[in-house]
């Protein structure tokens, strides 16, 4: 009897300190709280530049104040079967933030480029040197107008694939001679070459591209250094943007960071970051997920000082899906067509029956 | 002997090229080859032109 109760005075213990170190998270004591303007339910992916506003709220349900912050953006996963526009954006990291946070907010403005659940992670880091991480996801539902526009795509193929069909299954047969001659001028077009600029212009050789850009903006009172790397862009990878303010003295100074990525070809911004720099120091990472010119544009303003602004074109190379996944894709759309095909074929292959045939009695 | 031959193999060809299921796969390759081309081609004037539509069929991946 006494080891029974030994062992289970053990096991007693051991069970009250497992309990006891679960009843004191260090990590779970943060909560992320999300606002979009507009709702996420009128987001547009790859449309609508929306305001996003992470709060940060600790164990006592009271704002974040006074902290480091590191929030991470990861795009959704990739989809199971029907990707996206953009695959190589899918499953990864769109942004990276690191900011001081006074009032327990972090705001920045951003185009959401495919549909999915994003994933938002925070990681504090309190002046005591404590640290508390949490996770939120924010779904964006696709643009209904390129689900209509799919469903119409299906329903002509499906159609085609119906009267096809329907001619051939009544002995009509098209003319070989000229679908062949329309193929081999299809094949023509199937030459592949280094892609995909989607957009006409881009880094074609990216080793001209500078691999790091540096850019400066001096005045009286202040000095504003600017670090680009890459100083060029991809779709599927991150650029860092690292920003110094220092004043006339050559030593760091508080201020305030406004990053910007300026889309050229359709001239709106795709990122507009807000940043607190008590040192004299932040940084950005983001995806130029869009294969065309853009523009990054720094805004420094110092506590002493006007405002100091740098600019800097950046090329972004598009890249072409891969091909598993485009022959995926024309194996879905393909599916109609023979659907139709085989049901035309068989209607075809009816016999018609006048409405004038005399019926014997 | 070998004008009928050739003849045979002809007639050989066209029952061939007539068949129901040759005519249907001869479809499916051709749609196929049009949508690759609409859809899929890097060839830069094409894909340019086709771009916004891409962008705006749901599945379709562009870049």
């Amino acid at each position: 009897m006494m080891p029974k109760r030994i062992l289970g005075l053990i096991l007693g213990i051991v069970i009250l300190l497992i309990g006891s170190s679960r009843a004191v998270p260090a990590r779970s004591e943060l909560q992320l709280e999300m606002v979009t303007s507009p709702p996420v339910a009128e987001i547009v992916p790859d449309e609508t530049l929306v305001q996003t506003q992470v709060r940060l709220v600790d164990g006592t349900g009271q704002p974040v104040r006074g902290a480091w912050v590191r929030l991470k953006v990861d795009t959704p996963p990739h989809p199971r079967l029907f990707n996206t526009d953009f695959p190589w954006v899918e499953g990864t990291t769109l942004v990276e933030i690191e900011s001081w946070v006074e009032d327990g907010t972090l705001t920045w403005d951003m185009v959401y480029p495919i549909r999915g659940k994003y994933t938002f992670t925070a990681e504090v880091t309190y002046p005591d040197g404590r640290q508390a991480r949490a996770t939120r996801t924010l779904t964006v539902h696709e643009n209904p107008a390129e689900v209509r526009n799919f469903v119409v795509l299906i329903g002509l193929l499906l159609t085609l694939g119906l009267v096809a069909g329907y001619w051939i299954g009544r002995g009509h047969r098209p003319a070989l001679a000229g679908s062949t001659v329309g193929g081999l001028l299809l094949v023509f077009l199937l030459i592949t070459g280094p892609v995909a600029l989607a957009h006409g212009s881009g880094p074609t050789n990216t080793t001209q591209a500078q691999d790091v850009i540096h850019l400066q903006a001096t005045s009286p009172e202040a000095h504003l250094d600017v670090e680009v790397s890459p100083g060029w862009g991809r779709v599927g990878m991150l650029n860092t943007v690292r920003v110094r303010v220092l004043d006339a003295a050559g030593q760091p100074q508080a201020a305030t960071v406004q990053v910007v990525a300026w889309h050229l070809e359709d001239d709106h911004p795709v990122y507009t970051f807000r940043v607190n720099a008590p040192e004299g120091e932040a940084t950005v990472r983001l995806q130029f997920f869009d294969g065309a010119p853009h523009e990054l544009r720094v805004q420094a303003t110092p506590a002493q000082g006007g405002p100091l602004d740098v600019r800097a074109p950046i090329e972004v190379e598009g890249l072409a899906p891969p091909t598993w996944l485009k022959l995926r894709v024309l194996a879905l759309l393909l599916v109609p067509l023979v659907l139709g095909l085989a049901v035309g074929i068989q209607l075809g292959r009816r016999p018609v029956r006048s409405v004038l045939q005399p019926t014997t009695p | 002997m070998t004008v009928q031959h050739e003849h045979q193999h002809q007639s050989q060809t066209l029952t061939l090229t007539h068949h129901l299921f040759v005519q249907a796969a001869i479809v499916v390759v051709l749609v196929a080859l049009v949508l690759w081309a609409v859809f899929f081609t890097n060839y830069p004037p094409v894909h340019d032109t086709f771009h916004e539509l891409r962008h705006s069929l749901y599945i379709v991946p562009c870049h």
